[in-house]
């Protein structure tokens, strides 16, 4: 019953992602100036959509394997950054194939670009506010988490008297044993995405005209989106598990003080917030701008 | 903007860093201007990131710029910049103006197509 809930909620989401995206194509239109010719820009729009829909196949293909692969639920929590690195590499990639400036006279401006040029001005921070919740979080189950009767640290929420004796034990609660890989993870996902910011701001742009030019800022603005929006996925999609997890655990443990319902619902207030968050990077990652000549 | 001709028996480096000082020395690139980061010039040129490198380096020996750990390349002041840009726009000038007139022009024909070039190169 529980898994047909999760799974209708699932759709519903998904659908709800798919009509804001429809609303953030129709609202994000790139006009072009006037004279120029975008159609020299067509060869880079094509390379990053291959490479992105190769990183997206990678990316599902290891979500699945990932998923697969229980674990006690280290599977499941991991498919998502799979999926979203999967993402990231293929983004990578296809920044990585753009076409190089070429011929005997080229051309540079002595603009200064930076990251925050291209940068979305919400998801980024969102994503952002999103890590340090599941940092803050993660450490703070593992300081509370106990070792369970195998001896793997962090899976219960023990409560023990002061001769070490244990009164009570709820799990799964997300201590060590879950924080380390997802930690882990989280680190490889960011450094990743910061190694693809770093290369959408530095590739060479292919023209100087200023249709190029917009159009080319269009692409990385994009490219920076895509790259937000996975990272986003990779953080917010296993932070909704871990609130529900530890907010299941804390209610089913009848010994804590009278703190543990209050935080039961503050975490999941968390997994509202992950999954709103979500819904908008799903949103994000489905959209893409429309370029329209003036 | 700058410009690079590949097959200039002039080098690269030499190019970017005749043209970054042309700029500082007119004005255009006022004190305080921090230049692109030397792999974005590097990308956006085709070129190798030692090229740019270089000619940032020579520009910095020169006394046109100063480069910081972190802080970027930023230009120095210089003196009397107007003076140096109206003389460079004189320079350019009279060089074309010699050109049109050894291929068999006029002054009138020399004016009258510059007048009719757009204003972006």
């Amino acid at each position: 019953m529980a898994s047909v809930l999760v799974l209708a909620l699932a759709v519903f989401l998904v659908l709800v992602a798919a009509l804001l995206a429809v609303l953030m194509s129709l609202g994000r239109v790139v006009r072009l100036p006037p004279g120029g010719d975008a159609a020299v820009l067509r060869t880079t729009t094509g390379r990053l959509l291959w490479a992105r829909l190769a990183g997206l196949a990678a990316g599902v293909a290891g979500a699945w394997l990932v998923f697969a692969w229980d674990g006690l639920g280290v599977g499941p929590m991991l498919a998502a950054p799979v999926l979203g690195a999967g993402l990231l590499l293929g983004t990578l990639l296809g920044e990585l194939t753009t076409p190089r400036p070429h011929g005997p006279l080229r051309g540079a401006s002595l603009e200064t670009r930076r990251a925050r040029d291209y940068l979305p001005r919400f998801s980024a921070p969102l994503a952002a506010v999103l890590s340090l919740i599941a940092v803050v979080l993660l450490a703070v189950t593992s300081a509370a988490g106990s070792a369970d009767d195998l001896g793997r640290p962090g899976r219960v929420l023990a409560m023990s008297s002061d001769d070490g004796t244990m009164h009570s034990a709820a799990g799964p609660w997300p201590g060590w044993f879950y924080a380390w890989p997802m930690l882990a993870v989280l680190a490889v996902a960011f450094l990743l995405s910061a190694l693809v910011i770093h290369r959408v701001v530095q590739r060479g742009r292919p023209g100087l005209d200023p249709v190029a030019t917009a159009v080319d800022d269009a692409q990385r603005a994009h490219s920076a989106q895509v790259v937000t929006a996975a990272y986003g996925l990779c953080v917010a999609l296993p932070l909704t598990g871990v609130s529900v997890v530890a907010a299941g655990a804390l209610f089913r443990q009848s010994d804590l003080a009278g703190w543990a319902v209050p935080a039961g619902f503050a975490l999941l207030g968390v997994a509202l917030l992950a999954v709103a968050s979500t819904t908008w990077y799903l949103a994000e990652l489905l959209s893409r701008p429309r370029i329209r000549a003036s | 903007m700058i410009q690079v001709d590949v097959t200039s028996p002039s080098p690269p480096y030499e190019q970017i860093r005749a043209q970054l000082a042309e700029l500082i020395r007119c004005g255009v690139l006022g004190a305080g201007t921090r230049l692109p980061p030397v792999r974005q010039l590097a990308a956006d040129l085709g070129l190798a990131a030692g090229t740019v490198a270089r000619a940032y380096k020579e520009l910095e020996q020169g006394g046109y710029v100063t480069g910081k750990r972190g802080g970027g390349t930023r230009v120095l002041a210089q003196p009397e910049p107007r003076t140096a840009r109206e003389t460079l726009i004189r320079e350019h000038a009279r060089a074309y103006l010699a050109e049109v007139i050894r291929l068999g022009g006029t002054v009138e024909e020399a004016v009258a197509t510059l007048k009719d070039l757009p204003a972006e190169p």
